[in-house]
This record gives C-alpha cells, sequence and structure tokens, in this order.
C-alpha cells in the first residue's frame, strides 16, 4: 500500500462518512448472485429447447449482420467453411489463408482433407508469439470455436485460453465461429452463471456481430476496425455431443 | 368524488397581472358547478420565479406566507402547473429544517389541485357542458405532466367538449422553452425551442392550441404572433368555460 | 441578466445555425431518445432502474473498499494499479511510463476522462503520436475540432466535409461515400494499430468481485487497442466500478441500451491484467489509472453524489432539447448534456460555468430517461442555489449581485399585498406608452429586451383579477376575511 494509495482511499472514506447509516455490510454487498436456480434450468433444459433458443438466436442475428448456418455434422460445417473462404476476397494480406484456434472441436473438422481448401495456408494459433502474430495478419479469415452463445442477443462469449489468443476473431477480415447446440444459453445472466464456474480468463469478450459504425452521418458501415463479416456455424448434430475433448457445460442429454 | 363546500382560488401571479381572462374562465366553471368559491385577495406569489434562480431563502419566505394565506382553506384550486408543483413537493424542501412549516407545507400540498386534477380527479368530472368549435391540440407543459403526472386529466376534459376534435400534436409533452428566467436570459436558445414546438402544432393541423400553464402559452402565442401564424393560444379553463375569445 | 455574448451563448449559436448538426442531432433524437424510453417502459421488470440505483449507491458508499479490492484484484492477474488523486499526477504517471517503455506511438480508445485529464497534449509534448482510432474521434481529431456528442462525436460535420478533409490528410481521392471513406480510415488506422507502443483506453465499468474492467465498441478498436500492443494503459474514473458481476451486468446492459438501443455493443472486452503463461498475444502489461480529479469532492457533498452513479451512457443526450439545438461544443467540456451541465461545473468550478447551470429549463426528461435514475433537474437548481447566494465550502461567488438584489426587493414586493398592487399600477401606468396598435409592448432594451427580440410581450392586463374579483365577480359571495400576514400567530 503505497501512500498515495492510502490517501486516495482514505480521502474517499472521509467523504462517504455520512452514510454509515444506511450502508450495507460489504459481504452482503459482495455475495455473488445465487446461480442455483439458473443452472438448474440450465441442467434440465431439452435440446428441443435448445433448438427454439437457436431459432431466437437467428431472428436476433439477421438485424445485426451476422450470418448463422446450422450444420448437422462435422462434415457440413468443413464445408460451409469452404464455401465461406472461397467466396471471400482478402482485404490485408495478399492471399486468402486461414488461422484457426488451438480447439479438438476444430482439429475434428479436417480440413486438410478438402480439396478446394487444398491451396489454401492453414495455420493453428499455439506457439511461439511472434509466429503466431505474423500468421494472424496473413490470415484473411480467422476461425475459433465459441465457449458459449447467447440466444436473446446473438452473442457469442470467447474466453481467453492458453494456445487461443484474442486476435484469430479480430484481426482477420473475416471471422468464423463455431458454435455446439449444447452450449446455446438464454441470455446474459445464464452466461455470466457458466462464466463464474470458470477459472478466471485473463481475457473474454462478447461479440454480437461483425465491427460496424455510423460515425459518419448516421449511415452504418461493417467493417471498422474488426472482421466486417462474422459467420456462426451451430452444430446441431451428434458432432455436437461427440466432439472430442470439449465438455458439455451443463446438459447429460445427447441428440 | 366529494363536493367541497367552498373551493380557494390560487391565482397564479401571471393570471393575475397579464390573463385575468383564465382566472375569469376558472370562476364561471366553478359559477356552473354551484360550487361556492373564495378568494384570499392578499395572496400575491408562490414563490416559484425565485426558486427556480436559485434563491431559496426569498421562496421560503414566500412560502411560508402562502401557506399561512391558504392553509384554512378546505380545498385550493390554481390554473397552473408549476405553481401547484411548487407548493407540493418544493415547499417542504424548503422548509425542511424546521418541523413544524415542514408538517404545515405538506398538509396544504396536500389538498393544494391543479385545475384539470381537480375537475377529473377529486370531482369526478369529465362533461362540463362546453362547446368549443374545431380542431384543438394539446401541450403538455413540463412540471403538470413529469413532476405532478397529469397528462390525462386535460385531454378527458377536452374530449367531452362538444364539437372540439382533440388532435394530438408530435412531442405534445417537449418543453416550449419557457423555462421561466431562461426564456429572457437565454433567449435564442428559447426561442428555437418554441419554434419547434409551434412547428408541430402547425403540423397537427389544429386552430387552437390548448394549454395549463399561462407561462408556457404567453411563450408560445408571443412567438407565434411574431411569426405570424394565426392559431389560437387558450388556457384550459378558456374552453371549458365556453371558450369566449378575449 | 442576459448572457447574449458568453462563451456559451455564442457556441450555442453556432450550434443551431449549423444546418448538418441540427438536421443529425434530430434524427439522433428522434430514433435514440424515443427508442430509450420505450425501452424502459417495457422493460419486464419496471423496478430494475430504481434498484440498479440503490446498489449504485451502495457501491459509492463502499467506494474505497471496492477500489481496494479491484487493486488487488488486478495485482493478483499481474496487472499494476496506480490511484491518481489528480489530472496532473494521471498524466506524470503515464507520461514516465512511455518514457520508460520507449513509447513513440500511442492508439486510443474513445475515452472522455483521457479528454478531461488533457493527456494527449502531455504525450505530445514527448513527441509521441497519439492517434484515436473511433473513427468519430478520429475525425474530429485530424479535423482539429472536439468531439459533440458522447456516443457520435463527429455528428456535427458532414459527409462532404469529411470526404474534403479525408482528401487532405489521408491522402485519398475526394469521396463523400460513407462506406469508402470508412474502409480508408480502417485501412489507415489498422496500420496504426498494429505498429502502436501503447494501447491506451478509458474504462467502462470495472468489477470488484473479478477484478476486470469492462469495455464497450462497435468498432472493434478498442479490442484492437487492448491486445495489440505491448502496453495497455487505462484510465478509470474512480466511480466507474460494480461491486459484484452481477451489476456489472445489469450496468453494461443498461449501458448499451440507453446510448444506442442495443442489447449488447458489438463488443463487449473484460480484462485485468497482461497475457498469462501460454498467451500467444495480448500485452505484456497493464497499467489501471485510478483517477479522482475532484471525484471525491462531489462524493463528499451528500446533493451531488449520486451524479457519480452515471454510467455515460449518454441517453440524456438524446431527450435534451436544449443540447439538441445548441450541440456539445456549447458545453466547453468533455461531458456535454444534461449529464455535462451538472459534472462540468462540479469538476471544473462552478462560477466559470455558471451558463451550464442556468441554461436549462428543468424540464425533467433527462430524468425520465436516466437508466440509473439520476435526478439531474434537482442537482441543477442545487447549482443554481450555490450561485444566488455563493458557497465557500464549493468556492462559489454569489454570479450576480444585480439579479441577488432584484430578488431581495422581490421578495418585500410580495410578502405584503398592498405594495404588490401597488407596483403593478405603476407598471401599467407606464406602460401605456409603449403598448403598439396590436396591442403588445414594444421591444424593449434592457430586462424584457431578451424576449421581446424574438417574441410579443403582453402588456399588464388594464384590470388584474384581484381588481376584477374586487369590482364584480366577487361579489355577493360569502366572504372568508381576508388573513393578514401580520395578523397570524404561529403554532408553536
Amino acid at each position: 500500500m503505497t501512500p498515495e494509495r492510502i490517501a486516495f482511499l482514505y480521502r474517499i472514506r472521509a467523504a462517504v462518512a455520512d452514510t454509515t447509516a444506511e450502508r450495507l455490510p460489504l459481504e452482503a454487498l459482495l455475495a455473488p448472485a445465487d446461480d442455483g436456480p439458473l443452472l438448474t434450468a440450465l441442467a434440465g433444459r431439452t435440446r428441443n429447447q435448445r433448438m427454439e433458443l437457436l431459432l431466437q438466436l437467428i431472428a436476433h442475428a439477421a438485424p445485426l449482420n451476422l450470418q448463422v448456418t446450422t450444420c448437422a455434422t462435422l462434415t457440413v460445417a468443413a464445408g460451409r467453411i469452404a464455401a465461406i473462404t472461397l467466396a471471400s476476397e482478402p482485404e490485408f494480406s495478399g492471399q486468402k489463408a486461414l488461422i484457426l484456434h488451438e480447439h479438438p472441436l476444430l482439429q475434428a473438422l479436417a480440413l486438410d482433407t478438402l480439396a478446394e481448401l487444398e491451396n489454401i495456408p492453414k495455420q493453428w494459433t499455439s506457439g511461439a508469439t511472434p509466429r503466431v502474430r505474423a500468421q494472424t495478419l496473413a490470415a484473411s479469415i480467422g476461425i475459433t470455436v465459441a465457449d458459449w452463445g447467447i440466444a436473446e442477443s446473438a452473442t457469442i462469449v470467447q474466453l481467453t485460453r492458453p494456445g487461443r489468443p484474442r486476435s484469430t476473431s479480430l484481426v482477420p477480415s473475416i471471422h468464423i465461429a463455431l458454435l455446439p447446440l449444447s452450449h446455446l444459453v438464454a441470455d446474459l445472466a445464464e452466461a455470466f452463471a457458466l462464466v463464474r464456474r470458470e477459472p478466471e480468463p485473463a481475457s473474454m469478450v462478447l461479440i454480437s456481430g461483425p465491427s460496424k459504425t455510423a460515425d459518419i452521418e448516421g449511415c452504418m458501415v461493417l467493417g471498422a476496425h474488426g472482421p466486417r463479416a462474422l459467420h456462426l456455424l451451430v452444430l446441431t448434430g451428434a458432432a455436437d455431443a461427440a466432439a472430442p475433448g470439449f465438455p458439455v457445460a451443463s446438459c447429460s442429454q445427447c441428440c | 368524488m366529494s363536493r367541497p363546500t367552498t373551493v380557494t382560488l390560487f391565482i397564479q401571479c401571471l393570471v393575475d397581472a397579464l390573463f385575468p381572462e383564465v382566472g375569469e374562465a376558472m370562476v364561471r366553471i366553478f359559477d356552473r358547478l354551484a360550487i361556492p368559491l373564495t378568494y384570499p385577495e392578499n395572496q400575491t406569489c408562490c414563490g416559484q420565479p425565485a426558486y427556480t434562480c436559485g434563491y431559496r431563502h426569498e421562496a421560503a419566505s414566500a412560502a411560508r406566507r402562502f401557506i399561512d394565506l391558504f392553509e384554512q382553506a378546505e380545498v385550493i384550486v390554481c390554473p397552473s402547473g408549476s405553481c401547484v408543483a411548487m407548493v407540493r413537493h418544493h415547499y417542504p424542501e424548503l422548509l425542511k429544517h424546521d418541523p413544524v412549516m415542514h408538517q404545515r407545507a405538506l398538509a396544504v400540498g396536500s389538498k393544494t389541485f391543479e385545475l384539470s386534477e381537480y375537475l377529473a380527479d377529486v370531482l369526478g368530472l369529465t362533461d362540463l357542458g362546453a362547446t368549443f368549435p374545431g380542431a384543438a391540440t394539446y401541450h403538455d407543459s413540463c412540471h403538470l405532466a413529469r413532476t405532478l403526472g397529469i397528462r390525462e386529466q386535460p385531454r378527458r376534459l377536452l374530449r367531452h367538449v362538444r364539437q372540439l376534435q382533440l388532435v394530438e400534436m408530435a412531442n405534445s409533452d417537449t418543453c416550449c422553452g419557457f423555462g421561466g428566467a431562461f426564456s429572457t436570459n437565454y433567449p435564442e436558445i428559447s426561442v428555437a425551442l418554441v419554434d419547434d414546438k409551434i412547428d408541430h402544432i402547425v403540423e397537427s393541423g389544429a386552430e387552437t392550441v390548448v394549454g395549463c400553464d399561462a407561462g408556457c402559452l404567453m411563450n408560445i402565442r408571443g412567438r407565434m404572433t411574431r411569426r405570424g401564424i394565426d392559431i389560437r393560444v387558450m388556457h384550459l379553463a378558456q374552453v371549458l368555460a365556453g371558450g369566449e375569445r378575449v | 441578466m442576459i448572457h447574449r455574448s458568453s462563451p456559451y451563448s455564442e457556441a450555442a449559436r453556432d450550434g443551431m445555425h449549423n444546418a448538418c448538426l441540427q438536421k443529425s442531432l434530430r434524427n439522433l433524437q428522434a430514433r435514440y431518445g424515443k427508442g430509450a424510453l420505450d425501452i424502459w417502459q417495457s422493460l419486464p421488470d419496471p423496478g430494475l432502474r430504481h434498484r440498479v440505483k440503490a446498489r449504485r449507491m451502495q457501491t459509492l458508499a463502499h467506494l474505497d473498499q471496492l477500489l481496494a479490492l479491484l487493486a488487488e484484484g488486478v495485482e493478483a492477474q499481474g496487472g499494476q494499479v496506480y490511484f491518481a488523486a489528480t489530472a496532473e499526477d494521471a498524466n506524470r504517471y503515464v507520461r514516465d511510463l512511455a518514457r520508460k517503455h520507449g513509447v513513440r506511438r500511442v492508439v486510443k480508445g474513445k475515452s472522455m476522462l483521457s479528454a478531461e485529464i488533457g493527456i494527449d497534449a502531455v504525450l505530445a509534448a514527448d513527441g509521441i503520436e497519439v492517434i484515436e482510432t473511433d473513427l468519430g474521434e478520429f475525425i474530429v481529431q485530424i479535423a482539429g475540432s472536439s468531439a459533440s456528442h458522447i456516443i457520435a462525436p463527429c455528428i456535427h460535420m458532414d459527409r462532404q466535409q469529411i470526404g474534403r478533409l479525408f482528401a487532405d490528410r489521408l491522402g485519398i481521392p475526394y469521396s463523400d461515400d460513407p462506406p469508402t471513406l470508412t474502409r480508408a480510415a480502417r485501412k489507415a488506422l489498422r496500420e496504426k494499430m498494429l505498429t502502436a507502443d501503447m494501447g491506451l483506453t478509458g474504462c467502462n465499468l470495472a468489477c470488484a468481485e473479478t477484478g476486470q474492467i469492462s469495455l464497450v465498441s462497435n468498432e472493434g478498436n478498442i479490442r484492437m487497442a487492448t491486445t495489440m500492443p505491448k502496453l495497455h494503459v487505462a484510465l478509470m474514473g474512480m466511480e466507474r466500478i460494480a461491486a459484484t458481476l452481477d451489476d456489472q451486468r445489469q450496468l453494461l446492459q443498461l449501458l448499451t441500451r440507453g446510448a444506442a438501443l442495443q442489447k449488447l455493443s458489438t463488443y463487449v472486452s473484460f480484462l485485468g491484467g497482461p497475457r498469462r503463461e501460454g498467451d500467444p498475444d495480448g500485452p505484456e502489461a497493464f497499467h489501471l489509472v485510478i483517477i479522482d480529479n475532484g471525484r471525491s469532492r462531489i462524493l463528499a457533498d451528500p446533493d451531488f453524489r449520486e451524479v457519480l452513479a452515471c454510467i455515460r451512457c449518454g441517453a440524456c443526450l438524446n431527450i435534451c432539447p436544449v443540447y439538441g439545438r445548441i450541440g456539445g461544443h456549447a458545453y466547453h467540456s468533455p461531458y456535454s448534456g444534461p449529464i455535462g451541465a451538472v459534472i462540468t461545473p462540479l469538476l471544473q468550478g462552478i462560477n466559470r460555468h455558471a451558463d451550464l447551470c442556468r441554461g436549462e429549463t428543468l424540464y425533467g426528461a433527462c430524468r425520465d430517461i436516466c437508466p440509473v435514475d439520476n435526478d439531474l433537474p434537482r442537482m441543477l437548481a442545487a447549482l443554481r442555489h450555490k450561485l444566488a447566494y455563493g458557497d465557500p465550502a464549493w468556492q462559489v461567488r454569489p454570479h450576480n449581485r444585480l439579479e441577488a438584489l432584484g430578488f431581495a426587493l422581490w421578495q418585500r414586493s410580495i410578502s405584503n399585498s398592498w405594495i404588490y398592487e401597488m407596483l403593478l399600477r405603476v407598471v401599467r401606468a407606464l406602460q401605456r406608452p409603449f403598448v403598439n396598435p396590436q396591442g403588445v409592448l414594444d421591444p424593449l432594451p434592457g430586462l424584457k429586451g431578451g424576449w421581446t427580440e424574438g417574441r410579443d410581450l403582453p402588456p399588464l392586463a388594464a384590470v388584474s383579477f384581484r381588481e376584477r374579483w374586487r369590482t364584480t365577480l366577487g361579489r355577493g359571495r360569502a366572504q372568508v376575511p381576508a388573513r393578514s400576514h401580520k395578523e397570524q400567530h404561529h403554532d408553536a
């Protein structure tokens, strides 16, 4: 505790001296919300109920220019990624190139085996920082797996984890995120209940669509400083439950 | 919905000095309802101008005088939302350091009503037998609508005026730019605001604009005549009393 | 009494004559102002804002403990925390940090606090290039202007102006097409963000429970500024802290709805320290600078404490008709609109910003729209009270002695109805030569001149209501004896 810190905090304490009577005890103020009911509701949610949430997500995604595709299998998802890649134009990098989070689900896509993507470099985000940075800058598409999706606001939640950097969903012109249906929750309160159960990540970001701005005369333009397009691939089939190394957050029911 | 023995008139200073016809209209309304009236002749001002400009000592002095003059009244009715808001909301606050005066302020406030509020809510009346032909629009003044929450009552009363076609203007509850001293301290901004209000009035297609606050009406009318716009500006009391123009 | 030539009035006049600004503000207010009110009205839980306000006030009552917790949490994640009592302290800390790390280029996320403390000039004086990355802030920066709205900074400029600006400063062929201009800025700023040594942001809301701060944006510039440079410095107003993650969540949801009717902004980032072991990106160092700069004084005053509950959503700007006409520059502060009218005098001097305290109608829409239920009109009235008589505690001098004298005389005249009536009769007599054939007063200089410039002023009526009552209206009625104020005995 440095002297200036002590003085700073003391000045505050003196300023609120008159609030003693109506002040809650600090423990009461800091008592976290009881997540029990939310987590119970999450655990009891059926696949059909999650399909309902998916419909909500799709409805909310449309005005946000978030492109949602449902994929029954990983093969379908891989095909979709190939289609997006082929249809895209590199913006800052000279050529099309993919960078992917080091994630079992993305590895299971086996993109290397796709003929359409044969000549397109694919890099993983594990390894030394300078290399990852260079490859991210050289990539035109970044691919991640969302930790959770939120139906109410068409949002994906990405936690930073070792080997899964922030820049993958930020620097390349296009971002593709995969989301297993079992990880789709209703609203931000549910998502935060799940976040609270995780060991604290270095950082977390909630993403609700591609980057945009309306600063010039109120005209909406996509692609300010983040990706100009965001594609969300929701895995609804057996791939969902069978994703290797991918812990199902709450529901033990398979599709 | 009880009928009082006597209604005591609280006539806003602006009405007394500049728009006495509004007070007269109020008298006609209560006479038609056969409700006895009284008017404490020593009343002057509720103190709002001083309060709004920050001069709370002077405002408190006006408050104490008002309470002395009016607290024996059975019920007090005023044709101005801002004055009633002053009495109900600001008097207790101004006098909060004097427990006795504070109580007296609360007591007076609880029996002070704005005209439309009194007619519609307390007396439970909607039809006063008035006639006023033409399309009219209603301006929600700030203190009446926001501080006192009175929006429906004037409209209910206007809807029952024969041959009056009530049309709503856009942004009826946006400030007209009067704001008391604001209108003379920052006249250009004030005029810009009243111009917006007048544009909405004109767009509504109304031939008359009705309000419950003489300050707003003076502001709107003053700018309208300067702009050469020929729409009548009337207080609710005048419309309900039969709509004779002065 | 008439402040026609004050900086406030002059800038207000410029704003009112700026056609582009007027059009933009009108659209903004019609859409976002009304939109926010609709959202609050259709909240499934009508008591939400009230409860959130109560939590904010409890948070402020525990502010020292929560800030200490936050600092602990950040430090546990490898970040550093500096508590800056003044703007100078904060600027010195950041400048020294920049020097220590050999910083030559800084990219900024939108931060009003950074404008409040004036950090840009301090860094520029060291030869450091400071670049705003929010598109609107970038535009006003290269135009040499300043933001006129909290959320939409360059609302006062039209696409042609911006097109000319970009042609001139970015060297691109002239275009007034917003997507083309945006792409040009995207390209120019990407380069800067990828090569900057330091990212400098504000902090929307910190959380004591998690030891992390949250930052919102739609453009992605804040994510860039907090991910790519080696050093991230976040400036935080000391009051911008939530106790629990749940508080933070609720406040963020109110913030994005109040600001732009969004359930969530495109990006909401949570962070509290540098990169961790195994993270391939993220800053190597994270510094949180918690700033007082006059806030503790506001906190100590029960009349104004609640203004610190503000989450800077900007909704009040979107509903205020005064702001809607005069625009943000008239406030001469990074904080404009109704919140600016209260916080600027409190932070920078009440006399100095007397116009901000007095230049509103106290209409009340800002109180209706505030997501944390702040009563800005009440606080403006309290500021006017200080200006009326002065206040040594806030170093306020009485603002206008002539006006004070006027009200002292006014009090005398209204406390005696005989004097009052006499005065009215005198004015009535005096006004006669000035009443023109239309029945209104001729334009007058001085006191009423402000009114008559733009509006007709009615003369005093020939017969007042009181006189009419006395002569005709009141006749034949059962009289209640007039109680003179002098006779009144006070119940003890």
